[in-house]
């Protein structure tokens, strides 16, 4: 057993495909029952963690451990103790609920497990379905079959890929629920990806922030929003505006810019504001918003830019480095 | 990899003329008899033949039994050791 | 934030037979179970690969039987008087359908990989050789059902069947052989692809993150 007690642990985690680095040195460790969330736009390579940390894929350089076993070394006692859950539902919708069931214990080669899959659909109350097929299945029942599934062989930990992507509101606060309580009351480590800021706020006790491969903040949803002490404007204006016109509004510490969008960082909103709006009366705005201290705040900080931006631009990179692989088999 | 519908195509339509299954071997050219003489789709054909057709079984018949089990065989032997290695996760 | 939320026992489950042989049978009698089962839960798959030696034996022996009688002895040779060529092709037939069904087998293996259900099967301590020889048994069982819906057939067809129990164990296990062998095959030869269809085709997949 490696990894002094910690759920997940790794150094230099590294992960290329090819030219492409999914996955760039990182370090992490997370310390057994707690809620670990990574939050990033996609690309960022949240996904292919979670492929390297559960022996889906081979790793390129650096360490890893999960569960106390070496991801390399140990592959098989690391997959006898992870559940993973995964973005898209992946269930095999020929089969009924109990027959999804006993595959996995058939695959995990549990010896007596009825009893607790019976007590599992109790509590996700799936009950009375678990003869139908899986094809019939809402979209909130899969997701809660999917975890039934991962928690079939008791695992140390669970990896939930974006949990609640695509999901509406009801559905998501229900899987907020049940993500806490798969952490409270099984008493599983929960590492949980994500692209949506109140998830991680809201879920996780520690959170890092990636992007493009890299960790880029790490600490509490609290540590880290305070970090930040500063409020953020952001609005769009016509192209005569300069870095320096609005560097001399006062209050405004830096200012960034893509294009017509700036972004500006100011002691405090509702102070800054009339100055600036007074600084840009000629210019007009097009378009404004001001952002209070949040995860995406630390994120803006570091990279410049708002999750759901950097998202676009790696995801096509990703198509396209796709399409080259699949073109050169 | 290759792609594997080139592949496919490439061994299943020989194997499938130049075996004797749809006409006796002894009106192919020397070319596709040489295939016919190791094709086990042929073997196959050839000792259902010899049972439901000709009411018999030979001791060819058993060595073409025989060949098949070896074809069997080896194709789930190297075919184990090449998806150990290259089945590929998605 | 945690207030006293008591921790829920189940009865626990525990692994048995580790990662050597009752395991992995184990985990290789579910994976198989899971293909038969599929099969007969979409049964019109079967149907379809059904089609083609079936019709084989239509067309070719509908085309054979109008060709002179002198012609036809001469393909025949060895045979009884009064064979039809449908009795002669009825063997091929089988054989090159067994091929077919194991060439068709490869793609359930692609359907899964495409689904993403490769990755729930191999995030289980479940070896890939297993997930290989489960899916190759699956088609080679696939391919069997062939041979008593082309039996009937032939019957139907007016073709007389020889030989006696233990002669068609024989030529039915030649027959498994062939199934099983060119099941591997066709696996084992598409095992590193995701992409049955012609290369270059940009698979839009928004599931590879």
């Amino acid at each position: 057993m490696i990894g002094n007690g910690l759920a997940i642990s790794a150094h230099g985690l590294t992960k290329n495909y090819g030219k492409l680095t999914a996955v760039d040195h990182v370090d992490m460790s997370v310390p057994r029952g707690s809620v670990f969330g990574l939050l990033g736009p996609n690309g960022a390579g949240k996904t292919t963690i979670i492929k390297v940390l559960t022996g889906l894929s081979p790793i390129t350089d650096g360490t890893a451990s999960v569960a106390g076993y070496d991801v390399v070394r140990d592959p098989m006692e690391v997959k006898q103790r992870v559940g993973w859950v995964a973005a898209e539902v992946i269930l095999d919708d020929d089969l009924s609920g109990w027959e999804n069931l006993w595959l996995q214990a058939q695959l995990q080669r549990l010896g007596d497990w009825k009893g607790r899959a019976e007590q599992l659909l109790q509590y996700f109350e799936l009950t009375d379905r678990k003869k139908d097929k899986v094809g019939t299945y809402s979209t909130g029942m899969r997701k809660k079959m999917e975890i039934a599934l991962a928690l079939l062989h008791q695992p140390e930990v669970i990896f939930m890929d974006e949990p609640t992507i695509g999901l509406d509101p009801n559905v998501r606060r229900m899987l907020w629920g049940l993500i806490t309580g798969v952490n409270k009351e099984f008493g599983v480590t929960v590492f949980l990806t994500s692209h949506y800021i109140e998830e991680a706020d809201a879920l996780c006790d520690h959170v890092a922030i990636m992007d493009l491969g890299k960790f880029v903040a790490t600490g509490t949803p609290s540590e880290l929003k305070n970090r930040v002490k500063e409020d953020f404007i952001e609005f769009e204006t016509s192209e005569s505006m300069t870095a320096e016109k609005l560097q001399a509004v006062p209050g405004v510490s830096s200012v960034r810019s893509q294009g017509n969008t700036w972004i500006v960082r100011v002691s405090s909103a509702e102070e800054v504001l009339p100055n600036l709006l007074r600084a840009l009366k000629t210019e007009g705005i097009h378009r404004i918003n001001v952002e209070k201290p949040s995860l995406e705040s630390v994120f803006i900080d570091i990279t410049g830019k708002r999750i759901e931006q950097a998202g676009s631009e790696v995801q096509d990179y990703r198509k396209f480095y796709m399409s080259v692989r699949r073109a050169r088999q | 990899m290759a792609d594997p519908g080139v592949i496919a195509n490439f061994i299943t339509v020989p194997l499938m003329f130049a075996s004797g299954a749809m006409f006796p071997a002894s009106i192919y050219p020397t070319w596709m008899r040489d295939i016919a003489n190791v094709n086990p789709v042929g073997f196959s054909a050839q000792l259902s033949r010899s049972v439901l057709t000709y009411g018999q079984f030979t001791s060819t018949d058993l060595a073409y039994l025989g060949y098949l089990a070896f074809f069997a065989l080896l194709m789930v032997l190297a075919g184990t050791a090449l998806a150990s290695r290259y089945l590929r996760v998605e | 934030m945690s207030t006293t939320t008591k921790q829920i026992s189940l009865p626990v489950t525990v692994p048995i037979g580790g990662i050597g042989h009752t395991g992995q049978l184990r985990q290789f009698y579910g994976l198989f179970a899971r293909e038969m089962i599929k099969t007969f839960r979409n049964p019109w798959v079967i149907a379809m690969t059904l089609i083609q030696p079936f019709m084989w034996l239509a067309f070719f022996g509908g085309m054979m039987s109008q060709l002179p009688t002198a012609q036809l002895d001469q393909f025949l040779l060895r045979a009884p008087a009064g064979t039809s060529y449908l009795s002669f092709l009825l063997p091929g037939v089988l054989a090159t359908g067994m091929m077919s069904i194991g060439m068709f087998g490869s793609m359930s293996t692609i359907q899964d990989k495409r689904f993403g259900f490769m990755k729930r099967i191999l995030i289980t301590p479940t070896s890939k050789a297993t997930v290989y020889l489960s899916k190759a048994l699956g088609s080679a069982m696939r391919g069997l059902v062939q041979i008593p819906v082309m039996l009937v057939a032939a019957l139907a067809f007016g073709v007389h069947l020889q030989g006696d129990p233990l002669t068609w164990a024989a030529w039915i296990l030649g027959l498994v052989f062939l199934g099983i062998g060119f099941s591997a095959f066709f696996l084992a030869i598409t095992s590193s692809s995701t992409d049955w269809q012609t290369r270059g085709s940009l698979r839009t997949s928004s599931r590879c993150r």
